[in-house]
């Protein structure tokens, strides 16, 4: 089966190119959009893409036909396909619909099957991408089920549990604010500007994760549910009261590495739990604050001291934040099953909820 | 200018009530306020009010989020709830670009923007309001509108 995907759903335009046989990955590539893509043209990346994603989406499947036929010719790139696959949610509605227009488009042109995907169905299934860890079972998955996924990105944090290759249910999820908006709203009441994930990230790694006991909200719920937006609050009358230090740099590392102490601990109890309670055999960690490696480690361990018959499973750097790679992936899955859509009805989702 | 003080969720959730029973459908309401005021947890309460069942969570990432609404303010004509973030924004260009003018001040639809202060370029909207919210000293919140 040969798969061109495309993923617009927030500010990425991306596109993919997958073919399995026999269970196999034959071939594959993938396309993000860059500078240097933009810069041929004499663009740039738009940091809110949108209605952009419309300018930006052409160069990137030009980008994508050169690496899969070897030159910048669609024609020649939809006589390799046999599904076009699309994020048709959830996200944002105007983003979505460039994507699933053309998609849309391409299927018909090309009269090839279309697949709307699931954003966070793509998160999980970059696990079965080449390089990553569930790799080899992408013929046979006996035995990984049931399987947990804690998805956390900016826009996203939720836990999943896949009972088998199809179903999903959803335990529980953020009600307010996504672990990676709490990580980058931590970053600017600090002044380390926005996004600022990944600089308190690194600041962390020099800093005293125990210096500052800042709040772990809904830790001790038996629910699965999360809230950050406490935390924020919490971060901020903090340096409010301590606006001074904020010039000293070790202050700055130790309370870097305290915030991200209390959303890691949050993140892995509640996984953890669920793990416990659903007898999960996987637990699959997935999204762009899955390239955090605090978190990474913390779950790792958590999982070898108090599950260690359980696989844990972690993605691979390049496939964490949002890609059009994962489209690909999930869709096999999907065609597997015979689900397609009908290019006449089929249209953007942006609540679209998974396992709901 | 009309001020109000809130001492906690509960009370912030009265005044919500009250907002969102004036609404007709066609509003723009810009929230002003700094990190951790209260304006996402006041949309949520807007929500709940005009019977919206999907959960509301803040879109800073995605931006904007359009909600059905059902029940009383459905029956009163308002049908969609539309909110906007413009925390990543940069400038009015962007705001068209998320496709924010095809659902800001049309009819059925109320348009609640947090960050206003970001694209001052929303006071045109006809019937634009704003509430701005400020830190009060002992944890609650002083609201003016």
């Amino acid at each position: 089966m040969r798969i061109l995907a495309i993923e617009t759903s927030c500010d990425e335009s991306a596109a993919a190119y997958l073919e399995v046989k026999e269970g196999k990955v034959a071939n594959f590539a993938h396309v993000v959009a860059t500078q240097a893509i933009h810069a041929k043209y004499g663009g740039v990346v738009p940091e809110v893409a949108a209605r952009e994603h419309s300018t930006t989406l052409p160069l990137v499947l030009a980008e994508l036909a050169k690496n899969v036929v070897g030159k910048e010719d669609g024609a020649a790139l939809g006589k390799k396909v046999d599904v076009v696959a699309v994020t048709r949610g959830p996200g944002l509605v105007t983003s979505l619909k460039v994507g699933v227009d053309t998609a849309r488009a391409l299927a018909a042109a090309w009269n090839k099957k279309l697949i709307g995907v699931n954003h966070i169905d793509g998160h999980v299934r970059a696990a079965w991408l080449p390089g990553a860890p569930l790799e080899e079972t992408l013929k046979n998955s006996r035995g990984i089920f049931p399987a947990l996924v804690l998805v956390v990105s900016g826009g996203h944090t939720e836990l999943l549990l896949m009972r088998d290759e199809a179903q999903y249910s959803l335990l529980g999820a953020t009600r307010d604010d996504a672990a990676g908006e709490a990580f980058d709203k931590a970053a600017k009441l600090m002044d380390l500007g926005y996004p600022g994930g990944p600089a308190i990230s690194r600041l962390a790694g020099e800093g005293d994760a125990s210096k500052y006991a800042f709040p772990r909200p809904m830790i001790d719920d038996q629910n699965f549910d999360f809230s950050f937006s406490g935390l924020k609050t919490a971060v901020r009358y903090f340096l409010q009261r301590e606006r001074e230090q904020l010039r000293d740099s070790q202050f700055v590392r130790d309370v870097a590495a305290s915030v991200e102490q209390a959303i890691v601990d949050v993140l892995v109890a509640k996984t953890v739990r669920a793990a416990k309670q659903t007898h999960a055999k996987t637990v699959i960690l997935a999204g762009g604050v899955a390239a955090n490696p605090k978190l990474r480690r913390t779950l790792g361990d958590a999982l070898t001291q108090q599950l260690p018959n359980v696989r844990y499973a972690e993605p691979p750097f390049t496939y964490c934040t949002d890609n059009a790679a994962m489209i690909a992936m999930a869709a096999y899955f999907t065609a597997k099953r015979g689900k397609f859509d009908e290019g006449k009805k089929m249209e953007a989702d942006p609540h679209w909820e998974l396992g709901r | 200018m009309k001020t109000v003080r809130v001492k906690n969720v509960k009370e912030l959730d009265v005044f919500a009530k009250k907002i969102a029973n004036g609404f007709c459908g066609g509003e723009v309401l810009g929230l002003v306020g700094d990190l951790g005021a209260g304006k996402t947890t006041f949309v949520q309460m807007l929500a709940k009010h005009l019977g919206v069942r999907d959960a509301v969570k803040s879109p800073t990432f995605i931006l904007m989020q359009v909600f059905t609404t059902t029940g009383a303010a459905k029956k009163r004509g308002v049908t969609q709830l539309c909110h906007v973030d413009a925390y990543r924004l940069k400038n009015k260009t962007e705001l068209d670009a998320i496709g924010f003018a095809e659902y800001a001040g049309t009819s059925g639809t109320v348009t609640v923007v947090e960050w206003a202060d970001r694209v001052p370029e929303i006071h045109k909207f006809s019937g634009y309001q704003e509430i701005t919210f400020d830190f009060l000293k002992n944890d609650g919140r002083f609201l003016r509108y």
